[in-house]
């Protein structure tokens, strides 16, 4: 579904991607973790296509189609969805046209029947419901003065509505408490599918408890240093990174070209 | 030499009309002024970023009066009607066609509120001619006295004392066909002691064709009087120079929003006096401009009682080449103590070519007052793009969504849902018109 081969990205001119594999196969959760600053949410806005995030080598491929040369809406419509670390308030805008937009672009690019008015509210309610938002939270600008919690919330939500085939979670188990960690969760496990995958960025074990990753790697300074199963989330947790970063020259990771 | 120039000159010999006798003191005090003053130049302050004689070049500017036609439209104005208005407004309409009241479209017979300078009694007419010209003495004006000096016609609206009007006024301005010649528009607003009432104007010109049009509103706010005034400015095509002032008593307050599409030259001089205590003062105004458009707003608040207050908050877009001003001065007399003013005006530039001139000026001459005013131009935020962009809407459908989020403040606070309804469905498509092909 995703191949990522020897991504190197700039930001401003600062290299921030120094050479990053990874490789997602349809049905496949993966985990990314790894020290603050190393790189991580940049991967997720490069694979998004966020303006002035520059790729300067190497290849992303998402299901045959080069990533690269499409543009953000082009590649949502592909079906790549990021729930952002930072959600973006936008007052003035509603949820509600937010959303009703979106899906509308979604479904006329992938040649889906267009719901009604009164399918889409139902279905909206429906969404909103299943992440513990109350729908009042659909009239208001998108994400105006939601709390932390609940504009993670609302990503979920949105992955709820959109249904993406591969879905980049950049940090949504951040500043959850814990039973909106168990609504982000099983916002996830609702939508797993075998032709659906995720890419669950996040420092804690926790998230974890509740989705199970098939792989968990580690990215230090712009790159995977270290790939495993589910069991290097616990590693990691107990031991932290300062292990890998001193080792990061033997090459224990079977991705690294 | 201009034409217009030369119908300064001209006019007082030749053009003074015969029409309303009764008017005659007006148009000759007008001439008188006229005599003085000049087409403004660059290097009149008020008009320093316009460059007016090239703007009004091309316009003939042989002077169309005000008209009264009491038949019924052709079916050609009956259809323009029919897609331009406001749907849903339950109004007392006044409808003019290039400057011609159209009686048989307009709801003159039921409204008891209005008339025509043309048509007033004698008692009207002496009303009329008490206010004309009385609204502000602060300086003279080149076109509201040329307005002035040529008044054949006018609509006076006047509701008199402790009257809630149970409905809004309606005053529909259509251009159809180009027109050669420019249009007076007159209006006169007389709210007495404890009146209530709304007045919704709307300009249209919805198959794009051209004329100039020069207006002067005046409105008496008396004592206790509450009035809302909403100006919707649609008319892309017409060339428009506007002069309205406000004069209002005490406790009396006066809400405007404005809605303007800037044009070839759209340019809103604004004065509101604050002439009695504990009066307020609130506007609410959105502008637009695009390809070469040219919009210049000039708002100035008098502070002249104790106690009053103001706020004005402007919305201003930019698109294209389009050059666009807002000058919003606050004038705080000396005898205006406990004054609470407050301006603000922000704009985004759609495009690196778009311009804006934004200047509050502030004159503060009394000092027990709270004053503040800011302006900013920006540009459409790259983060709120990239998150609409990654849901999948298009950047040029996402750049629309945002222009729209940032007057939606202003059209938000218009009276009336049909009103609001009206104006959103026409400001959406306009922008989403806009945005190039192309562009990315
Ligand atoms: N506009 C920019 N100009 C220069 N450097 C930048 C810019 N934006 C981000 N960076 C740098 O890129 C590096 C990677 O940032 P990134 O946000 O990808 O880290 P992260 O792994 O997501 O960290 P965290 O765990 O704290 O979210 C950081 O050192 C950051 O300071
Ligand atoms: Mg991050």
């Amino acid at each position: 579904m995703l191949n990522v081969k020897n991504l190197k990205a700039k930001i401003d001119g600062k290299e921030i991607l120094k050479g990053l594999n990874i490789e997602v196969k349809p049905g496949e959760v993966h985990a990314i973790m790894g020290p603050n600053g190393s790189g991580k949410s940049t991967l997720s806005n490069v694979l998004a296509g966020r303006d002035n995030y520059d790729a300067t080598d190497g290849t992303v491929m998402f299901e045959g189609k080069d990533l690269l040369t499409l543009l953000p809406e082009d590649r949502a419509r592909e079906g790549i969805f990021l729930a952002f670390q930072y959600p973006v308030e936008i007052p003035g805008v509603s949820n509600l046209e937010f959303l009703k937009t979106s899906l509308e672009c979604l479904h006329t690019y992938q040649k889906k029947p267009l719901l009604s008015a009164v399918e889409f509210m139902k279905l909206a309610r429906e969404k909103c419901r299943l992440v513990d938002l109350d729908t009042g939270f659909l009239k208001r600008g998108v994400n105006e003065g939601f709390s932390g919690g609940e504009k993670k919330r609302n990503e979920i939500m949105q992955m709820l509505m959109l249904e993406p085939k591969l879905c980049l979670l950049d940090e949504t188990d951040s500043g959850l408490d814990i039973d909106a960690l168990k609504v982000v969760a099983d916002g996830i496990n609702q939508l797993r599918s075998p032709d659906r995958s995720f890419i669950l960025i996040t420092h804690y074990q926790r998230l974890l408890d509740y989705v199970q990753p098939d792989f968990v790697h580690v990215l230090a300074d712009g790159k995977i240093i270290k790939s495993g199963g589910s069991e290097l989330a616990l590693e990691l947790e107990e031991k932290g990174y300062s292990w890998l970063e001193s080792g990061t020259e033997q090459s224990a990771n079977p991705l690294k070209v | 030499m201009n034409n217009l120039q030369q119908i300064t000159t001209d006019f007082s010999n030749e053009h003074t009309s015969q029409k309303n006798l009764w008017l005659q003191g007006i148009r000759d005090a007008a001439s008188e002024r006229l005599k003085a003053l000049q087409l403004p130049t660059q290097k009149t302050e008020d008009w320093k970023y316009l460059k007016l004689e090239e703007l009004l070049a091309d316009e003939q500017l042989d002077v169309q009066s005000m008209q009264v036609r009491n038949s019924k439209s052709d079916d050609d104005i009956d259809e323009l009607l029919s897609q331009s208005l406001i749907k849903d407004l339950n109004a007392y309409r006044l409808v003019f066609v290039n400057g011609v009241f159209v009686n048989g479209l307009s709801h003159l017979d039921s409204n008891p509120y209005s008339t025509l300078f043309s048509e007033a009694n004698t008692a009207q007419q002496q009303l009329i001619v008490d206010h004309l010209d009385t609204s502000h003495n602060y300086y003279h004006d080149y076109f509201s006295s040329l307005n002035s000096a040529q008044l054949e016609d006018g609509l006076l609206i006047h509701i008199p004392e402790h009257c809630e009007v149970d409905k809004p006024f309606y005053i529909v301005n259509l251009t159809q066909g180009d027109q050669p010649k420019t249009n007076m528009m007159r209006l006169l607003i007389i709210a007495e002691t404890g009146s209530k009432a709304t007045i919704i104007e709307h300009e249209d010109a919805p198959l794009k064709h051209t004329s100039m049009v020069n207006t002067v509103i005046e409105c008496f706010v008396n004592d206790k009087a509450h009035i809302t005034h909403s100006r919707l400015q649609l008319d892309e095509s017409v060339t428009s120079i506007c002069n309205h002032r406000v004069k209002q008593g005490h406790h009396s307050t006066y809400q405007q929003h404005q809605i303007s599409l800037a044009s070839k030259l759209k340019r809103n001089d604004l004065t509101v006096s604050l002439q009695g205590e504990y009066a307020s003062n609130d506007i609410r105004g959105s502008f637009y401009g695009r390809h070469q458009q040219t919009i210049d707003n000039h708002i100035c608040m008098q502070h002249i009682a104790p106690n009053c207050s103001s706020n004005e908050v402007f919305r201003g877009l930019v698109d294209d080449q389009a050059n666009a001003v807002f000058n919003g001065r606050i004038h705080i007399h000396p005898n205006a103590q406990k004054t609470l003013a407050e301006l603000s005006n922000k704009n985004l530039l759609l495009s690196s070519t778009a311009t804006i001139n934004t200047k509050p000026e502030l004159e503060i001459y009394a000092d027990d007052v709270r004053c503040s005013h800011g302006a900013t131009v920006g540009q459409i935020n790259s983060e709120a793009l990239f998150y609409l962009q990654s849901r999948g809407i298009p950047r040029v459908e996402a750049k629309r969504l945002l222009s729209l989020a940032f007057i939606a403040e202003i059209v938000e606070q218009l009276p009336h849902n049909s009103v609001r309804e009206f104006v959103t469905q026409r400001s959406s498509s306009l922008l989403s018109s806009l945005h190039h092909e192309g562009e990315r």
